[in-house]
């Protein structure tokens, strides 16, 4: 199969439906692709919605429309930082192509077999577009953000994609912690990931970034269990007690919004990077979004004053990819809780549909081959 | 682990100061505490470094590989240096590469241009990139444009517009069209001819890149050898045709376009007298009309048309022509074929010997039709004499089939007449002479009924008036009635008598069956003296057989084909009372049924007859007809009420009746006043007459009595008539039918069934 990708100007397909009911929803989808020819989309929505109801109904409603995505911690929008709602973000054919997989089962997780079957997709996407020139290929990564089993996904994959960038970010359920969903070939599934490649010959650029730099605290984790992400002792003490000693603040309540303030952060390779907090346990312990370990030498992160960075980081990508059409956005719903405290949501918001920035609020990012806490990821796609 | 881990660890050495303020003490329980956390976090991190070099990382050493990717990344790069360094040495050795093709299509151009054949290459395109010499040749046209790759098509166009080949004169645009279509396809060789003479055959293959490889070989010179095989095998040809005309029997002789003699044969020559005048070879007949003088003058033709030279336009619509015509004495049959190329040919046929045969042959035939014809007269003749005689015969017979019948009815009447008179005396007291004397009377009376009844069913059967109703029915019913019937007689007699019970069914119909029956074992009963008489029923799988066994003296072989003739009674049995018409009637009966019967028997053996009827599936019964004449039970002495319009009857069934205690109005007409009278009284029954004055019938009475009461009063139909509509009018009514003479016997008993005694 030879796939001819033309140059084409057509900017990606942006919707989104704030409808009650699902049928509603997928007529609105529906209307907005109307006769374009998609190589694929993008689905990101709400754990309002029913998903076999859902799904049956996009089978029904967008037939040949390769579709994948996961429900969310809240979305973005056409109106910015959103929440109940389904957002989609079609890849236009004629200049797009999209090849898919998915990894069921991530407990009984076989890299070396997963690493054969993305080499294929790599290899089959490749000869498609033999005999296109400069063509641009990323990798999208959906990842059941309850499944614990991020680091290793993450890592597998980016290794067999080789010199394909990965981005994605772990599916949420606002704030419920009970069930996500990935959205693959027409249904929801749990416990399993996707990848999709990407291809075109137009500009395309990742990017991870976080809003906070280290303070001066610092404290070691000297009793927790890997498996399931947990702390129980910080400093020989206990973990959520120490913590909080740590951040120098008296909270009535140790909750998300707590947590996204005073984001524990961790130095490696040269850089500091956000370690999660995820929930605080009745037996005092803490629980992680991301991998942690005993030894872990953790600091507690201050804000970044977030216009700002966001401006400049803006101002980074479009540097590197020239006019922006969208930027698929993996925001950390941390940061959403965080833009909340600090009642700036409408202002980011603002800066969001400015630069049309459409996603979702995520569990965590992933970006290359690392899994990722409170930062901002993204894929930037130029004109 | 790592909590216990750091639970052994042992305390510090240091030892504080023995002070007794308590200050001191918790300051030292404070450090204490604060060494054991100190202790903790120290082993986490010796623990934690320790690890972080170990291959089998936890999850955040993943975390950390992942993010110091950025290494590997700088190892790739160098492994593409080299992967680089590879490329350039494979390019190189592509330019080596390179280099030999070039050699090689050399090479393969001088082979091309060795070819003594033409040789076209076209690429995929189908634009023209190697050509050869020898192609050029061919093509001179090509010399031109060859070095600037053109494509077929212009190549062929230019062919096609200079005329090059025979086919491009002809029609250039149809040659170009059917020329691309060909080379498209490239499957194989056809061959050109070319305007100059030359014959091209061009060979096209599909090369494995798409393209189209052409050799073109000039075959004009295997062309030449071709037309010189034509020539020799059309000559050899030509002797065989010869051959083949000197082997008919027919004269033939064949002119060509411009009337001149073409072929002949021997045939020919000697009917016509050709023969020897011109020894071998050519007779002297050159051309068509020197063939028609001949036959006109020399040979007497009396049709000169027949050897009429005829156009192909004509010859088209009419194709061949036969004519009949005389040659002197000869009668011959000239046939004339146009050719196509415009020649004719003509055949002479002489059959003179053939119609002289025909002649014959017609004075044979038109004597054989004269013999027919007198024969078929003489036939028609007889057959009329036949057909008269069968009018008469049947005319004969049915004169004394209806004699018989109407004698029977009036010989009927009076002795019905008669049998009551007699019957009424039989119950009066009267001297033992007298009453010896009615009985006498009585039994000779019976006699002559029987007689005449047996004579009377005689005449119906054979005048063809008894047609049988065959239908499906049980056979139980009939052998249960015989049991009835005849049970009493054989225990008068002695004798041991069984009738079995049965489910079969037949085809049949039933009253004559019965009837066969009844014969049989009325037979059997009267003729037998001692042991017994049996009924045995067997069947097949299509047929009933019913057999009527009796250990009676048997009947010798040769009396056996008698017994069946009227009046025929056989060996020592003028003591047993019979008139021997039953075996008469059953073999009319068993003939009308279309039933067999066969008899088994030898003297003092015993007698064994059989009657085979058809087996049939059983069928639902219908539902008997509700008997209407069944009254309420009548009080002892009921009136009943009689209509006759024969007062001697009326008199004789009055006696009768009153004989049996029943008050009796008897009445001619059912108008009568005393009918009327009668009616109101609520008689038990009714007996009419069929037959009443004025035309009217029996059930017509008793409708019309009947409609004058609210009840349905029980009624019997009497009749002298033994016809089959009589009995299905009654029995289609639901009325018990009498015939008469009425039996008194017989009338006794209905008149218990019907509960009126």
């Amino acid at each position: 199969m030879q796939i001819q990708l033309e140059h084409g100007d057509t900017p990606l397909l942006t919707c989104s439906s704030r409808a009650a009911d699902v049928a509603s929803v997928v007529a609105d989808l529906a209307a907005a692709v109307g006769t374009m020819e998609l190589a694929g989309a993008l689905l990101f929505c709400s754990n309002r919605f029913p998903r076999d109801e859902l799904a049956k109904a996009l089978r029904e409603g967008l037939p040949g429309v390769p579709l994948i995505g996961c429900t969310s911690a809240g979305e973005l929008t056409d109106r910015g930082y959103d929440t109940e709602t389904v957002v989609l973000v079609g890849f236009p054919a004629e200049s797009f192509s999209m090849v898919s997989l998915r990894f069921d089962a991530l407990d009984h997780f076989d890299p070396q077999e997963a690493q054969g079957a993305i080499r294929q997709l790599v290899a089959g996407a490749r000869l498609d577009h033999a005999a296109v020139q400069d063509v641009h290929q990323v990798a999208l990564f959906f990842v059941d953000g309850l499944s614990h089993r991020e680091e290793l996904l993450t890592m597998t994959a980016q290794h067999a994609l080789g010199d394909i960038q990965l981005i994605g970010g772990s599916s949420g359920d606002g704030l419920s912690f009970s069930q996500t969903g990935v959205l693959h070939e027409g249904r929801f599934h749990g416990d399993c990931a996707v990848i999709a490649v990407l291809t075109s010959r137009r500009p395309m650029h990742v990017f991870c970034e976080s809003p906070y730099r280290p303070g001066p605290a610092r404290m070691v984790i000297t009793e927790a269990d890997p498996q399931t992400r947990t702390v129980y002792e910080i400093n020989a003490a206990p973990a959520a007690e120490e913590y909080v000693r740590l951040t120098g603040q008296a909270p009535e309540t140790l909750d998300a919004h707590f947590f996204a303030a005073h984001p524990p952060m961790v130095r490696t390779g040269g850089q500091y990077h956000v370690r999660s907090i995820q929930s605080a346990n009745p037996d005092g312990s803490l629980t992680f979004y991301c991998a942690i370990d005993t030894g872990v030498v953790l600091t507690i992160g201050e804000p970044i004053e977030r216009i700002a960075w966001m401006n400049e980081l803006i101002g980074k990508v479009s540097q590197r990819i020239g006019t922006i059409d969208h930027v698929i956005g993996f925001d950390c719903v941390l940061n959403r809780l965080d833009a909340e405290d600090r009642q700036i949501v409408r202002e980011l918001s603002r800066l969001y549909v400015d630069n049309k920035i459409i996603g979702f609020n995520t569990y965590g990012e992933q970006f290359l081959a690392a899994h990722m806490n409170q930062t901002f990821s993204g894929l930037a796609i130029g004109r | 682990m790592l909590r216990e881990k750091a639970g052994e660890t042992p305390a510090t050495g240091a030892k504080a100061p023995e002070e007794p303020t308590e200050d001191r003490d918790a300051e030292l329980e404070r450090l204490r505490t604060r060494v054991k956390q100190l202790e903790k976090i120290n082993a986490a991190l010796i623990d934690r470094v320790e690890r972080s070099t170990d291959l089998q990382g936890g999850a955040f050493s993943m975390f950390e590989t992942a993010i110091s990717l950025e290494a590997m990344v700088r190892d790739r790069t160098g492994a593409l240096e080299i992967a680089l360094e590879r490329l350039n040495t494979v390019n190189a050795e592509l330019a080596q590469a390179h280099a030999d093709a070039t050699a090689a299509r050399v090479l393969l151009r001088d082979a091309i241009e060795s070819l003594s054949d033409g040789f076209a290459l076209f690429d995929d395109e189908d634009r023209m990139i190697l050509c050869n010499r020898a192609f050029l040749k061919i093509f001179p046209y090509f010399e031109a444009i060859s070095d600037r790759a053109p494509e077929f098509s212009e190549l062929a166009s230019r062919l096609a517009r200079s005329g090059a080949t025979v086919a491009s004169r002809v029609a250039p645009e149809r040659w170009l069209k059917d020329r691309v279509a060909q080379h498209r396809r490239a499957q194989g060789a056809h061959v050109q001819a070319l305007s100059d003479g030359r014959w091209i055959q061009i060979n096209e293959l599909r090369t494995s890149q798409g393209g189209t490889v052409g050799i073109y070989t000039d075959i004009t010179s295997v062309k030449a050898e071709d037309a010189r095989q034509r020539a020799r095998e059309l000559a050899e040809r030509n002797l065989a045709l010869q051959a083949t005309l000197d082997t008919l029997s027919e004269g033939v002789c064949l002119f060509d376009a411009t009337g001149h003699l073409q072929a002949w044969n021997e045939g020919v020559l000697a009917m016509l007298g050709l023969e020897g005048e011109a020894g071998e070879g050519a007779p002297e007949i050159e051309n068509h009309e020197m063939l028609r003088s001949w036959c006109l003058e020399r040979q007497g033709l009396d049709r000169a048309e027949a050897l009429d030279w005829r156009e192909e336009g004509e010859a088209r619509s009419l194709g061949q022509l036969e004519t009949m015509c005389m040659m002197g004495e000869r009668h011959v049959v000239i046939r004339s074929v146009p050719l196509k190329n415009g020649g004719m040919v003509f055949t002479f046929d002489d059959v003179t010997d053939h119609v002289r045969f025909q002649r014959s042959l017609t004075e044979t035939a038109e004597t054989l039709e004269r013999r027919v014809e007198e024969r078929t007269a003489e036939l028609v003749e007889v057959n009329r004499q036949l057909v008269d005689a069968k009018n008469e015969a049947e005319t004969a017979n049915r004169s004394k089939t209806s004699f018989i019948a109407s004698a029977s009815h009036d010989l009927l009447q009076p002795l019905n007449a008669a049998r009551l008179f007699v019957s009424a005396m039989d119950g009066m007291a009267m001297p033992e002479r007298a009453a010896s004397l009615v009985q006498q009377a009585s039994t000779a009376l019976d006699s002559v009924e029987e007689l005449l009844e047996a004579l009377f069913e005689i005449s119906r059967l054979d005048a063809g008036a008894v047609q049988p109703e065959i239908q499906p029915l049980a056979l139980d019913p009939i052998l249960t009635a015989l049991r009835i019937e005849f049970a009493p007689l054989a225990q008068a007699g002695g004798l041991d008598f069984a009738i079995p019970e049965t489910d079969l069914w037949v085809r049949s119909d039933p009253r004559l069956l019965r009837r066969v029956l009844q014969n049989f074992v009325s037979n059997a009963i009267r003729y037998t003296e001692e042991g017994r008489v049996c009924v045995e029923v067997t069947h097949t799988k299509d047929e009933v057989s019913v057999r009527v066994r009796d250990t009676g003296p048997g009947i010798a072989e040769e009396d056996c084909a008698q017994i069946f003739e009227e009046f025929r009674r056989v060996g020592k049995t003028q003591k047993i009372p019979g008139k021997g018409l039953g075996l008469a009637i059953v073999r009319r009966v068993t003939a009308v049924l279309g039933h067999a019967i066969e008899l088994e028997t030898a003297p003092g053996q015993g007698a064994c007859f059989t009657i085979r009827a058809p087996r049939c599936a059983p069928e639902a019964r219908a539902p008997e007809l509700p008997a209407s004449a069944q009254g309420s039970r009548a009080e002892e002495g009921g009136l009943v009420l009689v209509v006759d319009n024969d007062p001697a009857i009326l008199r004789g069934m009055e006696a009768l009746l009153e004989n049996w205690g029943l008050d009796v109005v008897a009445v001619p007409d059912p108008s009568d006043p005393a009918a009327v009278a009668a009616l109101e009284q609520g008689p038990v029954l009714m007996i009419v007459d069929f037959h009443l004055d004025e035309g009217r019938t029996g059930d017509e009475a008793v409708a019309i009595l009947r409609g004058q009461t609210e009840r349905e009063i029980p009624a019997i139909l009497i009749t002298a008539d033994r016809g089959d509509e009589v009995a299905e009018l009654a029995a289609a009514q639901g009325l018990p039918v009498l015939n008469k003479p009425v039996k008194p016997a017989r009338l006794r008993a209905l008149l218990r069934q019907l509960d009126v005694l």
